[in-house]
Order: structure tokens, then sequence, then C-alpha cells
């Protein structure tokens, strides 16, 4: 412990230094930026900015890129809450509850909470990053194909719970997602399905022109379709922070979403946006009003944003301490230090400890400016909400439309937000929920990949599901999961009778 | 009067000679006049993409070519949406494109629509990136010879052997070693380099294919073990690993990333940007900054040598995806 301390306050000697600190800030500024705008996201960020490093100092550079990086996951949440539209895709799960709170007038502290609760998940992340790096890439290394099988099949199961009001319409949203999951080069053997000859199909559909259509085209459609008139947005708008209340709801959602999230994140091959999903459906789960959960509970925003921020730290677990990428962001990050020079690997926190502690204790800082920058913009983001529908309509399209061309520069990525704009707009209209459609589309490509990647391991033995521990013991949760309400219900009725229980 | 009319046709003819090197030698020396654009048809912070970037901080450092150069990344498709993109422009050297494996692949697999000598040209080879077959510490393996009996005491299936994507460098390396190691290894395929390597340390797999600056701080701090490269030579930066060859087996495994274009680009801008690409790689900024640090190796192939390469490959890609039952094209 000692030792830890002794690092850490060499780590601060080198974050505080004030050419860090400006570098910190930079990157915390660029991330927050980017976040808020849909599409462009940390990847194409520091990729782009990767070779203005070179002639820097590699510690400062590495602060400002990793700053990018979860400074992005703060800035994601904005246009989910305010207009539907998620900027990254780590952020989409904050639709559900956010943007129904900026309706009901409570944008301020949705916002609130997307903020604070981003810091205290993201200095909860720095914490464990410090403390349980070396133990938890253990685990990390133990998860196989088959764990992974067995981790995304319990995630799937949770989907139940982002359903609504009819099982068998959420289940049939959900079943399209899997379904659009299966488009693009088989995992295995590299067909092609159902691509029509299209080469931008071949890498299956982009995620996050299909979740910008579902959500932010259809609403715009949804809304036109109604009178221009009437307001999205209540006017009167209550408070710019988080009330008593909203506190009291959060006060054990925001840590055990944070340690789950950064979990996940430690997992390379699960990534940000499953943690924020999967913090999403255990809070649902542990809640003692699940039916509220999508209609504009704090809780439904706090979970899945302190989630997405602690990944990002959990992240940097496998990148520091086995020199192996955990994330799309990281994998980049790892090439910037060979380009620096160094040798990113296990003997890293030996060879480069002060810039290994220089950047655990830079997140620390950044996290703090980041609530800075963070908290005051809230008051000018709920104003946007006063501009009439006629004229924020248009700019929501504006955005949609910039963004999902901006990550790639394919025009086929606008023709897939279009498409799933409108199948949005009709799903919603006959009552159908959209969020399985994503959940469907994110899980089912990793859930028949694993599937596929641990029979090809075993030789097509199944027991290796049974055989290791891990793996039973997901399934096993799995099993409860699925068993319990029936046994719930039959226990009941054995209790009341069976006529009751029908009633 | 007769000397007089040989000095007009002289005269003419000179001028004439005049206008056409007039013409014809400012409008060559004259490219490029606008900027040019490299098209990366990955998405940001990929190998090509990098490579693409440093080249550009190379040029604009040395001041090499007189014009904006841009890189520009249209992703998606596996590379084939931004080549399609590249090769439909107008074919005047103002929109360059990344070409690689993927090029003859991807036409093989049936995914595109292009002939992969007719619609591209191929400008220069930069760089080469060798693969290294690797096991974990744990593994009971230490030479490629026992990793290969032991897959052979397994019978059917043999031993599992970790790669990137499906159809690529790294399936291809695991076919051709099976074939000349009569053995059977299965492949296993993965998205990354990085889900490679974790599987591969927490002994999920047997081995893994993997380059050099995938898994470098892995075999310095001992936690894996290259049993040998395919590549022709052993690599300066790991001199005891030997190669495939030197044991017996004729196993070559080499990426690439080159420039290059779409096809019938005129001569000049071909022999221009050779000329400044080979400029490029003989920096130090390149040679120092770029390819040591990365341990990638310079790759330099241009012209009918670099051509006869790329057609070889596609052959030897042809007979692998058709043992597979992947070829879709005839």
């Amino acid at each position: 412990m000692t030792e830890i301390l002794q690092n850490l306050g060499m780590g601060f000697a080198v974050a505080l230094a004030p050419v860090n600190l400006l570098y910190c800030f930079v990157g915390v500024f660029v991330g927050t930026l980017i976040g808020v705008l849909p599409g462009i996201g940390p990847v194409t960020t520091v990729a782009i900015l990767l070779p203005l490093t070179f002639g820097m100092n590699p510690t400062s550079a590495l602060i400002m890129l990793a700053g990018i990086y979860y400074g992005s996951q703060y800035g994601g949440s904005t246009t989910a809450i305010l207009i539907n539209t998620p900027g990254e895709s780590a952020s989409v799960m904050t639709c559900l509850d956010g943007y129904q709170m900026a309706r009901q007038g409570r944008a301020g502290p949705a916002l609130g909470m997307a903020a604070i609760g981003s810091f205290v998940a993201g200095t909860i992340g720095v914490v464990l990053l410090m403390l349980l790096a070396r133990p938890l890439v253990t685990v990390a290394l133990s998860f196989g194909p088959a764990e992974y099988f067995a981790l995304m099949l319990l995630a799937l199961c949770t989907l139940g719970g982002l359903v609504g009001e009819s099982v068998a319409k959420g289940l049939l949203t959900g079943a399209f997602g899997l379904l659009l999951g299966t488009i693009g080069s088989d995992p295995m053997t590299g067909a092609a399905r159902f691509t029509f000859g299209i080469p931008s199909l071949l890498d299956g559909l982009e995620f996050l022109p299909v979740a910008i259509g579902l959500f932010a085209v259809a609403e715009v459609l949804t809304t036109a379709e109604r009178s221009v008139s009437r307001q999205i947005y209540e006017t009167r708008i209550t408070g710019l922070l988080p009330t008593r209340e909203d506190w009291r709801a959060c006060r054990f959602t925001l840590p055990r979403a944070s340690v789950l999230g950064f979990v996940v994140g430690v997992l390379p091959g699960a990534g940000s946006t499953l943690a924020s999903i999967l913090a999403y459906l255990a809070e649902k789960r542990v809640s003692r009003y699940p039916e509220r959960f999508g209609t504009g509970v704090i809780e439904g925003v706090a979970a899945p944003e302190a989630a997405n921020n602690a990944a990002s730290a959990g992240a940097m677990v496998p990148l520091l301490t086995l020199g192996v990428p955990g994330s799309g962001t990281t994998a980049v990050m790892l090439g910037a230090l060979m380009l620096w020079g160094l040798r990113p690997g296990p003997l890293l926190f030996e060879k480069n400890a002060d810039l290994v502690w220089g950047l655990i204790a830079s997140m620390y800082v950044g996290n703090v400016l980041l609530l800075i920058l963070n908290l005051p913009l809230i008051g000018l983001w709920v104003k946007l909400l006063r501009v009439p529908t006629h004229v924020l309509l248009p700019f929501i399209l504006l955005f949609a439309f910039t963004g999902t061309y901006a990550a790639s520069n394919n025009v086929f990525d606008l023709y897939v937000m279009v498409a799933f704009g409108i199948v949005g707009w009709v799903l919603q209209r006959y009552g159908f929920p959209v969020a399985p459609i994503v959940l469907g589309l994110i899980l089912g490509p990793m859930l028949e990949t694993h599937l596929r990647r641990a029979l090809i391991l075993s030789r097509g033995d199944w027991m290796i599901f049974l055989e290791r521990p891990i793996t039973a013991a997901l399934l096993g949760a799995v099993l409860v999961y699925l068993a319990l309400p029936a046994v719930a219900w039959a226990w009941r009725r054995a209790a009341t009778g069976p006529r009751q229980a029908d009633a | 009067m007769r000397a007089s009319r040989r000095t007009a046709q002289w005269t003419s003819l000179i001028v004439v000679a005049l206008a056409l090197a007039a013409a014809a030698g400012p409008a060559a020396a004259q490219y490029p006049t606008r900027p040019v654009e490299l098209v990366v048809p990955y998405a940001p912070g990929g190998g090509t993409d990098i490579m693409y970037r440093q080249i550009v901080k190379v040029i604009e450092q040395e001041k090499l070519v007189p014009v904006p150069v841009t890189v520009v990344n249209r992703s998606g498709g596996s590379g084939v949406v931004g080549k399609s993109y590249a090769i439909n422009k107008p074919r005047d050297g103002y929109t360059l494109v990344a070409v690689d494996q993927g090029n003859g692949q991807q036409e093989l697999l049936g995914n595109a629509t292009w002939n992969f000598r007719k619609d591209f040209t191929y400008i220069a080879r930069m760089v080469t990136d060798v693969n290294l077959l690797i096991v974990r510490k744990e593994s009971p393996y230490r030479t490629l010879e026992e990793f290969l009996a032991a897959a052979r005491g397994k019978g059917k299936g043999g031993l599992t052997v970790a790669g990137t994507g499906t159809g690529g460098v790294d399936q291809i390396a695991n076919i051709s070693l099976t074939r000349t190691g009569k053995v059977d290894l299965t492949y296993v395929p993965f998205k990354s380099g990085g889900e490679v390597m974790t599987n591969l340390l927490g002994g999920h797999t047997d081995a893994a294919w993997a380059n050099p600056n995938e898994c470098i701080g892995q075999l310095e701090a001992g936690q894996v073990r290259a049993l040998a490269v395919a590549a022709e030579q052993r690599l300066k930066l790991l001199s005891s690993v030997p190669t495939m060859r030197e044991l017996g087996f004729d196993v070559i495994s080499t990426q690439w990333r080159a420039v290059g274009a779409g096809g019938n680009v005129p001569k000049s801008v071909v022999d221009y940007w050779v000329g400044v690409l080979d400029k490029a790689r003989k920096t130090d900024e390149w040679r120092k900054g770029y390819l040591q640090k990365s341990v990638l190796e310079d790759g330099w192939l241009t012209g009918d040598a670099f051509l006869k390469f790329v057609t070889e490959e596609y052959e030897n890609s042809k007979t692998v995806f058709a043992e597979l039952g992947m070829l879709k094209k005839k």
C-alpha cells in the first residue's frame, strides 16, 4: 500500500506539472467536444491527432490522448438526453430515460447526474485501476470464447427487462435485432450473408447509423406527424442540478454501475457499450419500480453513464499490464506508445513507472477538470430546449446526418439511418419498443462468434460449456434467471389457489 | 533558295519540337497542380491508416510534394467500399489509394467486382510485416518441431492456432504450415490482434500467429515464445528465432502495405510517386521514427516486380480459398 501511495505521489508530481496539466485540459476539452458531436468518436480523434504528438514528450502525449478517451464518455450523454441522439454508441442506453427526463423539463438534473455520475465512476475506475490492475487481468485472461458466450447469453436474457408493456412485441423486436446482427461476412467462414451484393454491408450494419435512425430520426418523424405547434419539451424547467431525492435514488446505483462497468471494461472484446447496457439492465432488475424505467427515472441515466466511464478506465488495465489493447481506442494508443519509442507490455509498469503513474494520476485530475468543464455547460444546454419545435427538428436531422456521415464518409450509412428512422417511427406508432433491436444488434454477433469459436476450440464438443467453472456458473445464472419467474408464478399459484392467480 | 527552304523546314521542325516539349515538359513537371487525395479504405487508427499518416507527415516535413496531400478515410466492407470509390474517380493521379492483399482476396471471395490487375495500379510497396508463430510461457513446446509433433500426436484437429480474421494472411499461413508440415492445425479466427493475444496468454489456444509489433512487448517480458518466423530471413530484432524455411517448412507469410491508384494512371504519375516515396522512405523520420519503432520491415518494391508479386500472391490465395471452399470467383 505504501508503495502504491509513493508511486501515486510520483504520478501526481508528473501530472500536476504545468505542461501536463495543460495537455490534460486540452485532451478532456477535445474529448467533451467530440463526445457531444454524434458520429466522430474517440478512436477517430485519437488516430487523427496521433501524428501531432510525435514531437511531444510521451507522457504529456499519453495524458492528452487518454483525456480525449474518457472525456468523450462525458460528452456522449449530452445529445442523448437533449435530442434522443446518442453521441457515442456507449450512450445509447442514456437515451431511454435521459430524453424522457428532458421532455418532462428535467434535462438539467439528467445532465447533472450524467456529469457527476461520470465523475464518480471515473474516479472509482481509476482507484480500481490502481489497486486491482494485476489481479483483475488474471481474471480477464481466464475469459475464453466459452466464457464470453455464457456472459453474452446472460446479457441476452436480461433483454426481457427492455420489452416494455407487451412481452411478445419486445421479443419480436429483439429477434429482429438479432436477425440484423447476422448481416455481413460470416465471422468464421467469410461467406457473405444477406448483403445483396452491397459492399457496405460486408462488415455488417454499422451500429451508430441504426441507433441514430431508431432514436433521433424516428423521434423527429413522430413529433412532426403531430402538430408542429405542440412543444416536445415541458417549458417549465425545474432546476439545473439533481435534487436530493435524485441523489437518494442513485446512492447505490453509482457505485454498483461503476464497479460493473469497470469489470466489463477490463474484458477485451466486451467494451463500454456492453458495459452501459448491462449496468442499465442490472439497475432495472434490482430497482423497486422496474416498470418506471424508460419513462424518465434518474437511475436510468446514472447507471449507463457511470458504467461507460468506469469501462474506459477498465480498458486501460490490459493496455498497461499486458500491452494488449482492450478497446478500439486503446488499440490506437498502443500504436502511439510504440511510435513514441516505448515498448508497451508487461514491463511497462517497471520500465516506465513515471509514465504509467503519471497517466493514472492525470486521470484523477482529468475527471475533476471534466466536472468543472461540464457543470456550467448544463445551463447553456438546457436553454437550447427553449428553441421552438419547428426550428429544433430540422437541426436534429442536420446533426444526425452530419454525425453519421462524418463517422465513415460513406453515403450508404445515411440510407441506413433514414431507413431505420422510418422503421423506428412505424414501430413506435404501433407500440413496439425499439431498444431491444439495438441490444440484439450488439449482442447477436458477439454471441454467435464466441459460440462458434468455442465449438471450434472443443472440436464440436458442447461439454466445453459445462466443464469450465466460470462458464458453468454463468450458464447456471442464466437458468436461474429464466426459471425464477416461472417458479415464483407457481409458488403464488400454489399459495393462493389457481383462480386468484389467474385474475 | 533551296537552302532557305531547308532552313525553313528545319526551323518549323524545331518550333514544333519545342512546342511539343513546351506542352509536355511543363505539364509533366507541373503534376501535381492541385491537392492529392490518399484514400485509406479503413477507419482511422489501423495499421494502414497510421502508415499513410506517416507518409503525409514525412512529405510535409521534407516538402517533397508542392501541393497538399491529405488522407481521406472511407471505411466499410473490409476495404471494398473505399477502394471502389477510389477506382471510380478520374484516373489522373489526384486520387491515390491504399492497396494490399485485400485487392486480390476480396475479388476471389466474390465481394468486389473489380479486376485486381486491370483496375489498380500498384505504385510502391512500402512496408512488410512478417508473421511469427508464438506460444505462451506455460506452453510445453519449445521448438516448432515439438509443436508439430504434438499436433500430429493429437490426431484430427491437432492443436489450435489463433489468428486475426477469416481468409486473410494468418489463415493462409496456417494452411501453408498444415500442408508443408503434414499436420492438422485448427485455425481459430479472432477480430483483432489484441483478442488473439489475450486468448493465447489465457491458454485458450495452443499457439497464435502474430506480427512482431503485436507481441514484442510480451516476448521481451518472457510471457510468450516465438517458435519460428514465416519470413525469408531471420529478423534483426529477434535473431535467435529461426525461419520456417530453415526448419524445412516452406512457409512465407508477410502482410504488405502499399500506395496504389486506379488502373492505367499515366506513367508520369507513377514515376512521380515512385520518386517521392523513395525519398520519403530513406528519411530518418521514416526509418527510425516509424519502421524501427513499429517493428516493420522496409518492403520497397515497384513496377513489374511488384505486379508479379501481387499476381503470384493472388494465385496462391486462389488455391487456398478453393481448398477452404471459400472461392466465389471461377
